[in-house]
């Protein structure tokens, strides 16, 4: 048989095996957290979150740092109903970009779907009429008394809390705490983990060992005391830009400092049998530099467990920094977060006054849950293990 | 071809005979075992390839065989210093396009540039067409790689490179944007065997190709390796533990025990003339598809299990499991890798031919 | 002739999965008798191991499912058995070893205390009646040592060694069939040859049945009795070895023999390899599964499925034109 011959059968072998498009990557990525259900629904969930933090500016006035439940936008039920409405489909639309195979077709309507839904939102709101009910952070009644400790009703959906403000309001910007926590904790952790860990697993000996003992002694931090005693003292430090003393940006970086050793160790572990592999040898076989070796051969390689690993770690962050300004050490009052509320809402708990430590410890479960179970779906949506196969 | 250049003695001035590609010479590979977190102290050391020499001619096909843990392929990952040899020499001796030799060079002691540009003309194609395929990078990236760290051609020069080289591999060059995953194992080794020749190399060091895949597709791949052969004049060293793969695709064959040389020869002589005990064995134990044949067959079935590299026999290697093993001079005496016949390189004290197959 | 003791009748195990039903086993009927040696031979997603998984009950619904057919062993039933009586079938009158013998055995727990348990499933005896039938049994297998080695874990143990220990608990409760599920896949074939030739003698001496299921078809060559092999989830042909080997009727294991890369012969030219590779198992091509890789392929063969039948030769093949190939005239390497 001739070589011509030989060449031809196995390019039949090849036609009878494989589709006509390619299967990339990302189509097994998506096809596999599409089955993940609760993954599903938490992205959703995310979307949806993150679209009234961002724009809860304009449905809460703000003065002095303290919220109400009017903003420049009139709080009406018709406007909630809208704003619930745009922001789950803004939730919908950030999903299908992000399981999609049109994804630029899918980005184009989310932001059609933002602009439209603030326009209509603003608009129904009347952005350009005075804003009659207001006044400051509290809610008057209509003989002009503050209404503290109101349950739930009608024009107040989530009550009122023990100064009489919005809880409402104050979930919706407490979630800007959390959410600043969770994108700046998940950049520095991916960041600092994925640089450490890759340079400790690629070269072993002096540099692995350090760089693992450095991270041996930042795991070993007691987390919550340390985060403490230095979400204390970071107020006072004088060499700190502004943004960094105060509010959660500060508690974010601290907080992001401190977890990032779980991540280097995953990722360290990965290099370390990734370089072993046959293709990274086949690399180096070929004349790769090292540099190439770890960004192009071994790096998108180990991307899936960076991946679930930050988002996980993210929702441990987004606990720990509830927990610090519950204990009053985080992100200082009256700027609302999550756990703040929490602290608050539970010392008028005890009174019966339930809705804002319910409220704001669902925001922040719930939240967590859905980070969770989008690292999971995500963790399954990567593994390759769980490849799609062709027979 | 001179026994001290076969035993590797010594490397007359750099100097090999022209039809050499590569000559080994005392190739040393150890495996440190180490102790501690801080202070890593070694405690001892696996002796993986322990003292080997052979040579390759230009065109042939080498075949080195034997049992996992053998050092077969530790040899093979050091002669083209995937794996840093602990010592010895590793020739090579390449040859351009207008016939003439270059000077040898030595693999083992070459500096970063010198192994960059070596690495042009050594090549190897894995066991696992799974593992070797970069599962994040389109058959074309894959293919190009070498041709990109070496910077060949322009990225278009390189695409059509990709697409003849996968024509000559026998895939369909419209499976560029393909990622290996869409493959089978038989395409996908072939997809690595296309990757092996985009630099042009001289000599390709292939680590068990075949014995990942299903019979009708090994006889597919070997097929493919011996056509690639003829076509772009290429010297292999076929590392493998079948060895009816080995007696058809090589032209000389190596057998190793324990990360020494057993025997050595060209490849009827060892399959109808073997003289070392152990290779012996190694045919007796394997079944041939014939029940006629193997009704009639006597095996030598050894005693025990491969001795661990790390704590090797004094000796003969083979003389715990040597069913001719005499007390006082196999266990104490480590036989040399001696000429016998000519080209016929035994490590044995008490060498004899049997037939077995 | 006395029934057999294991019948299989058209046994059809299938598989959903995403891209859709994938038929492992499609269809598959054959008897072994006592005493005998079977050979079930195929490369990979013929469903050679499935079918064994079947005949133990070992598929994990709801992934996979036996869909119909019949597994009579020793007159019963054991697609109708419960699981419990079926928990005493495995081990006890069927056992199964392993290709991994590095996974089978638990590693926190000593080779004796897993032999034991395994005794104790399966036989009404005390502890020490146990453990002096365990290191019979280790003694069988030519473990050196044996009341020693009870003690030891399973990781001091090398591959070959292992294998030992599974066919000793395998066979301590004296079986009347063992399936090997390509036993000395994982070995070194030096150890190979020690371990098929211990199975050969325990088989030998104990008048065991033996499903051995390899790719390898040297193993099967001086092991087996008789031999199937498999394509596609379906057997295409089955005969005695002299028949299989000296001269197939089906064109796929001519192909495959002619793939061989053989030890005792010194070929030179290009092996007769079978052109591409197997089909998917979710859309089976139409008439023979073999049709799309055959050289002999006519009209009939994309048209209908051939069965498996008595063949002019004396073996039973599933091909279409076997009476009318002289596959014997044309074979490249296939015969000696």
């Amino acid at each position: 048989m001739t070589e011509r011959e030989s060449a031809s059968e196995a390019i039949l072998d090849v036609a009878e095996g494989i589709s006509a498009e390619p299967i990339t990557q990302w189509d097994l990525f998506v096809t596999r957290l599409r089955r993940h259900r609760l993954a599903t629904i938490a992205f959703f969930y995310m979307g949806f979150i993150g679209f009234v933090a961002l724009l809860a500016p304009l449905f809460t006035c703000q003065k002095d740092d303290t919220f109400c439940g009017r903003g420049p936008v009139e709080m009406s039920g018709l406007t909630t109903v809208l704003m619930l409405a745009t922001a789950l489909l803004v939730g919908y639309f950030a999903y299908r970009s992000f399981v999609s195979k049109l994804r630029g077709m899918a980005v184009a309507l989310t932001f059609v779907t933002v602009v439209l839904g603030i326009f209509l939102v603003s608009s129904w709101g009347l952005l350009d009429v005075p804003h009659v009910n207001h006044y400051a952070d509290q809610l008057p009644d209509e003989s002009g008394r503050i209404l503290v400790n109101i349950a739930p009703r009608g024009s107040i959906p989530l009550g009122t809390d023990d100064l009489g403000r919005d809880v409402l309001a104050r979930v919706i910007h407490g979630g800007r705490a959390s959410l600043a926590v969770g994108l700046v904790v998940g950049a520095l952790v991916a960041l600092l983990g994925t640089v450490i860990g890759s340079l400790a697993g690629y070269y072993p000996g002096v540099v692995d060992q350090s760089l693992m003992r450095f991270t041996d002694l930042v795991l070993g931090l007691p987390l919550l005391p340390v985060a403490i005693v230095v979400g204390r003292v970071l107020p006072e430090l004088q060499f700190l830009p502004g943004f960094l003393k105060q509010g959660a940006w500060g508690i974010a970086v601290l907080v992001g400092l401190l977890v990032w050793g779980a991540l280097a160790r995953i990722v360290r572990a990965e290099f370390l049998s990734l370089r072993e592999k046959e293709f990274v040898e086949a690399a180096r076989a070929a004349g790769a530099s090292d540099r190439r070796i770890i960004f192009r051969h071994i790096l998108p390689n180990a991307l899936s467990p960076i991946i679930v690993q930050t988002t996980l770690i993210v929702g441990t962050a987004i606990i720990l920094e509830a927990a610090l300004s519950f204990l009053g050490f985080g992100v200082r009052p009256p700027i609302p977060t999550w756990g703040g509320m929490a602290a608050s809402g539970a010392s008028i708990a005890v009174r019966g006054f339930w809705w804002e430590l319910v409220f704001s410890a669902g925001a922040l479960i719930s939240t967590v849950l859905a980070i969770n179970f989008i690292g999971d779906g995500l963790r399954d949506a990567l593994d390759p293990t769980q490849t799609i196969e062709r027979k | 071809m001179t026994d001290i250049v076969q035993q590797g003695e010594t490397t007359p001035n750099g100097e090999l005979p022209k039809d050499v590609i590569l000559r080994v010479n005392h190739l040393v590979k150890e495996f440190p075992i180490t102790r501690g977190v801080f202070f890593k102290k070694q405690v001892g050391a696996v002796q993986a390839v322990s003292d080997i020499s052979f040579q390759v001619k230009r065109g042939e096909t080498l075949g080195l065989v034997g049992e996992s843990g053998c050092g077969k392929s530790t040899t093979a990952r050091s002669v083209l210093r995937l794996l840093e040899p602990t010592s010895g020499e590793v020739w090579f001796q390449g040859a351009n396009d207008d016939g003439s030799i270059d000077a040898p060079v030595d693999v083992a002691s070459a500096d970063r540039e010198i192994l960059r540009g070596l690495r042009r003309e050594l090549q190897i194609v894995f066991q696992d067409p799974y593992a070797s395929l970069n599962p994040r990078m389109t058959v074309a990236g894959i293919v190009a790689e070498p041709m990109t760290v070496h910077e060949m051609g322009s990225p278009a020069e390189r695409l059509e490179r990709v697409k003849h080289l996968l024509e000559v591999v026998g895939l369909s060059p419209e499976h560029t944007n393909r990622y290996p995953h869409e493959f089978s194992g038989g395409q996908r080794q072939r997809i690595g065997v296309a990757r092996a020749l985009a630099l042009n190399p001289q000599f390709m060091v292939l680590d068990e190709p075949v014995s990942a895949l299903d019979v009708s597709i090994q006889a597919q791949v070997l097929n493919l390796m011996q056509d690639l052969q003829d076509e772009f004049g290429l010297t292999y060293l076929f590392i493998a533990h079948d060895l009816s793969v080995v007696r058809h695709i090589s032209d000389r064959v190596a057998v190793m025990y324990l990360g020494k040389i057993a025997e050595m020869t060209d490849r009827d002589t060892l399959y109808d003339r073997p003289m070392h005990p152990y290779t012996h064995a190694l045919l007796s134990a394997v079944p041939i598809p014939d029940p006629t044949i193997e009704a009639s067959r006597k095996r030598i079935i050894l005693e025990g299990d491969i001795p661990s590299p790390s704590n090797p026999p004094r000796g003969c290697r083979f003389n715990t499991r040597c069913p001719k093993a005499v007390p006082g001079k196999c266990d104490v005496d480590t036989p040399p890798l001696e000429e016998l016949e000519p080209g016929h390189w035994v490590s044995c004290h008490f060498p004899e031919v049997v037939q077995v197959v | 002739m006395a029934d057999p003791l294991l019948n299989v009748e058209d046994l059809r195990t299938y598989f959903s999965t995403e891209e859709g039903v994938v038929k492992a086993v499609d269809g598959v009927s054959f008897k072994v008798d006592a005493g005998e040696r079977r050979g079930v031979v195929g490369e990979s997603g013929c469903g050679k191991s499935v079918t064994a998984m079947s005949i133990m009950r070992l598929i994990e619904p709801p992934a996979g499912e036996i869909v119909t057919g019949k597994v009579e062993f020793d007159g019963r039933d054991l697609l109708k058995l419960t699981e419990a009586d079926m928990q005493q079938v495995r081990g006890g009158d069927i056992a199964m070893i392993f290709q991994d013998p590095m996974t089978a055995l638990n590693p926190v727990y000593t080779i004796g205390d897993q032999l034991i348990e395994t005794i104790l499933l399966h036989q009404d005896v005390s502890k020490s009646e146990a453990r002096d039938i365990a290191i019979t049994a280790l003694d069988d297998v030519q473990i050196p040592h044996a009341g020693k080695v009870m003690e030891d874990y399973p990781h001091q143990f090398s591959g070959g060694m292992r294998q030992r220990v599974m066919i000793a608990m395998g066979l301590s409760c004296e079986p009347k069939l063992l399936i090997a599920d390509e036993p000395t896949t994982a070995l070194d074939v030096t150890t190979q040859a020690q371990i098929m030739n211990l199975m050969l003698e325990l088989a030998e001496q104990r008048n065991t049945a033996v499903l051995l299921i390899t790719h390898d078809l040297g193993v099967v060559a001086g092991f087996c009795d008789s031999i199937q092999v498999m394509y596609a989830g379906s057997i295409v042909e089955r005969g005695t070895g002299d028949e299989i080997f000296h001269n197939p009727q089906h064109p796929y294991t001519w192909g495959l023999l002619g793939s061989m890369t053989r030890l005792d012969e010194s070929q030179q030219e290009r092996l007769n390899s079978v052109r591409g590779a197997p089909p998917s198992l979710i859309n089976p091509p139409t008439g023979c599964r073999f049709g799309p890789r055959c050289d002999f392929a006519q009209d009939i063969c994309r048209e209908a499925l051939p069965i498996l039948h008595q063949s002019q030769e004396g073996q039973k093949v599933a091909c279409h034109r076997s009476d009318e190939l002289d596959l014997k005239s044309i074979a490249i390497g296939a015969t000696s």
